[in-house]
């Protein structure tokens, strides 16, 4: 399961209040900006959530420039790396964790570097000797035993980290990780494969796919009042292969290929099953194919990562609308407390909302400001079933591969690699040659016992052939003997 | 599908039959309504999150079976070789061993014949030697003797270098279809 039922996923997440932006167009990130804290002021929230009746998108929001790769903000409110929930502990930086490289601090390193590395290590630890050896001399002590062995201690890391490897930058608890990225922005699920003519920029190759090019689902055009039509499910299912292609989500051939080359396990195949194999067969993999099983286990619970940190991008501000929609149904007409056009949120409302004030001096009626409310809450629930559906589609493309899969083991003959028939002929097949080898063993001590027989035999054998050899030469001596004399 | 107009999630009815049992309050109405969306959420995300790691799990199978079959094969392998070549070497080298040992037990015959006839030429030589027989009857004994050793040798060796298996001791060859000369056999072997 990836989250728990008993919580709300938003929730989770980190909204930090602090550093609050001067302005939307400020250059420091702050969580906040992504997931506005139920509770915050108008005046904060709405210049993050729309300007001149615009909403901003969440890849506006989430620029290179105020989230750099850099950045360690963790996505999550409290990581928890043992968490059952896959997707939490997934995004707590646990569960699947990226492979230690041996001589990589990120990227490859040279034996020369780690030399260098060594090298200043020790120099350190000799500086830490000297320091040591001036400090019997008295004045600061403490401060130059201190510096010496932080630059030892220092040194010593960076050379370990060096030779024996490290773990490689894949901390899924940073957001910036999860993400996805191009060569110039952060990619948005929705902005990116539902709207205008956005395509789906393929991960780790050059080819991108079309989206959906709904135009309507722009914010600025939308009017949500008429001529709305649903997506269908088949776009959705065309959008669920296309973000399969471009490998955002694992397809069936990632995980068991069916035809070509990666048909056949061995180490030349970067599916799954193929990996998957070659560790459990104790194969040393390599940095390339570590990569590849990391980057296999993971791709789609970054997806879901990724989805929800969008999710909840429209879900805290579709939920900021509906507290000050409540708060404005609920003012009265007069009296204490009273609905007043010139209160400066109402003024604020009707700047950022681009309200069109139907009362006296086009002043801004309640009906008006719960109708421009009204009016970007359901863009917002527009989008939000839009992504929930998505999710069903991916839940039904995977329902089928599933059964794929699971049809292959379950009912694929014994010649099907994998499959549960292909393993009872392999053990039956053992199990028939384990009888003979039992068979065998137990001959086996009456084969050497007649070995032995007839290797003592041979060895009497030669000593009757020696003791006979010797009486014939003593025969033929008494032959001479007698002869001669 | 109103869905796409509704600025409110959809509420199933036990919700609406909760609110509708009194005067529901703001809070009541807010908490029910994201209470629906995130029910919605988190049952859609984990349904499609828990079937990806399903077909995922299922390939960690698949990939363990194929691994256990890999296993039972190479295992099968190495006992076929244990039933062919070890038991093989066992019964060969015990067929080499009794058959050496019967060659020296063939040899062993010959001397004690020849040991025989020399302690007979020992006896013969003494009873020339004190005048009982005459020189010529001893020789004419000798020779005989010779002549007897000769056709053994010459019978045991004949036998063993044509008639008898290499690998069988006691087994002989009986004309040329047994030894395998006969062409008609060899047509019928190839």
């Amino acid at each position: 399961m990836a989250l728990d039922t008993g919580s709300v996923p938003c929730d989770l997440l980190n909204n930090a209040t602090s550093p609050i932006p001067a302005s939307f167009s400020g250059t420091t990130f702050s969580f906040e900006d992504v997931w506005i804290p139920a509770g915050t002021s108008v005046s904060t929230a709405l210049p993050l959530i729309i300007i001149t009746g615009t909403l901003k998108k969440f890849s506006e929001v989430l620029t290179t420039t105020r989230l750099p790769s850099t950045n360690t903000g963790k996505m999550i409110g409290n990581t928890d790396t043992s968490s059952k929930f896959r997707l939490i502990s997934f995004i707590s930086d646990g569960g699947v964790s990226m492979p230690v490289v041996t001589g990589q601090t990120g990227t490859a390193q040279t034996a020369a570097t780690r030399a260098a590395a060594l090298t200043s290590a020790l120099t350190a630890q000799a500086a830490a000797a000297a320091a040591v050896t001036a400090a019997a001399a008295g004045a600061g002590v403490t401060a130059a035993l201190t510096t010496a062995k932080d630059n030892a201690d220092a040194a010593v890391a960076t050379a370990r980290a060096a030779v024996a490897g490290r773990k490689i930058d894949a901390d899924n608890s940073k957001l910036c990780r999860i993400l996805y990225t191009n060569s110039t922005k952060y990619l948005s699920i929705v902005d990116d494969l539902f709207v205008g003519n956005a395509q789906i920029t393929a991960l780790n190759a050059g080819t991108n796919f079309s989206g959906l090019g709904k135009g309507r689902y722009t914010f600025s055009g939308d009017t949500g009042g008429t001529g709305f039509t649903a997506i269908t499910d088949n776009e959705l299912t065309t959008l669920v292969d296309n973000l399969q292609n471009a490998k955002y989500l694992l397809q069936e051939n990632d995980l068991y290929p069916t035809s070509g080359a990666q048909a056949n396990p061995g180490s030349s195949s970067t599916a799954l099953i193929s990996l998957f194999q070659l560790v459990a067969q104790g194969t040393d993999l390599t940095n390339d194919q570590q990569t590849s099983l990391y980057e296999l286990q993971t791709r789609n619970l970054r997806f879901f990562a990724a989805f929800l940190a969008e999710y909840c991008f429209y879900r805290t501000r579709y939920d900021w609308f509906l507290v000050q929609f409540f708060k404005y149904y609920t003012k009265p007409i007069t009296g204490t407390g009273a609905y007043s056009s010139s209160d400066a949120d109402v003024v604020s409302f009707k700047t950022a909302l681009s309200i069109t004030g139907t009362g006296t001096g086009a002043a801004v009626t309640q009906a008006d400001l719960l109708q421009g409310i009204a009016l970007q809450m359901a863009t917002l629930n527009t989008r939000m079933v839009d992504m929930k559906r998505l999710l069903n589609a991916i839940n039904q493309k995977y329902q089928t591969i599933f059964k794929n899969v699971q049809e292959r083991i379950n009912s694929g003959g014994p010649s099907i690699i994998g499959s549960n028939q292909n393993v009872v002929a392999a053990t039956q097949a053992l199990s028939s040659s384990a009888e003979s080898a039992e068979k065998y063993l137990s001959d086996a001590e009456f084969r050497k016992g007649i070995m032995d027989y007839t290797s003592e035999k041979n060895r009497y054998s030669n000593i009757l052939l020696s003791f006979y050899a010797f009486l014939n030469i003593a025969a033929l001596a008494a032959i001479f003997q007698l002869a001669r004399s | 599908m109103a869905q796409y107009n509704a600025a409110f999630p959809a509420v199933d009815a036990t919700t609406i039959a909760s609110l509708s049992a009194g005067t529901p309050g703001v809070s009541d109405l807010t908490s029910s309504l994201q209470s629906e969306d995130t029910t919605s959420l988190i049952s859609n995300l984990n349904a499609a999150e828990a079937i990806s790691q399903q077909t995922n799990v299922y390939a960690h199978t698949l990939g363990t079976n194929a691994s256990l079959s890999a296993i039972a094969q190479d295992l099968t392998e190495a006992n076929n070789a244990v039933n062919t070549g070890a038991s093989g070497t066992y019964t060969r080298q015990s067929e080499i061993n009794e058959w050496q040992a019967q060659n020296k037990m063939d040899t062993l015959f010959f001397l004690q014949v020849l040991f025989l006839a020399l302690t007979l030429t020992v006896v013969l030589v003494y009873l020339r030697q004190i005048g009982i027989i005459p020189n010529s009857v001893m020789w004419m004994l000798v020779g005989f003797m010779v002549l007897i050793l000769a056709g053994i040798l010459w019978n045991r060796a004949s036998y063993t270098n044509v008639s008898r298996d290499p690998r069988y001791w006691n087994r002989r060859y009986i004309g040329l279809t047994d030894s395998g000369l006969s062409a008609k056999v060899q047509c019928s072997n190839s």
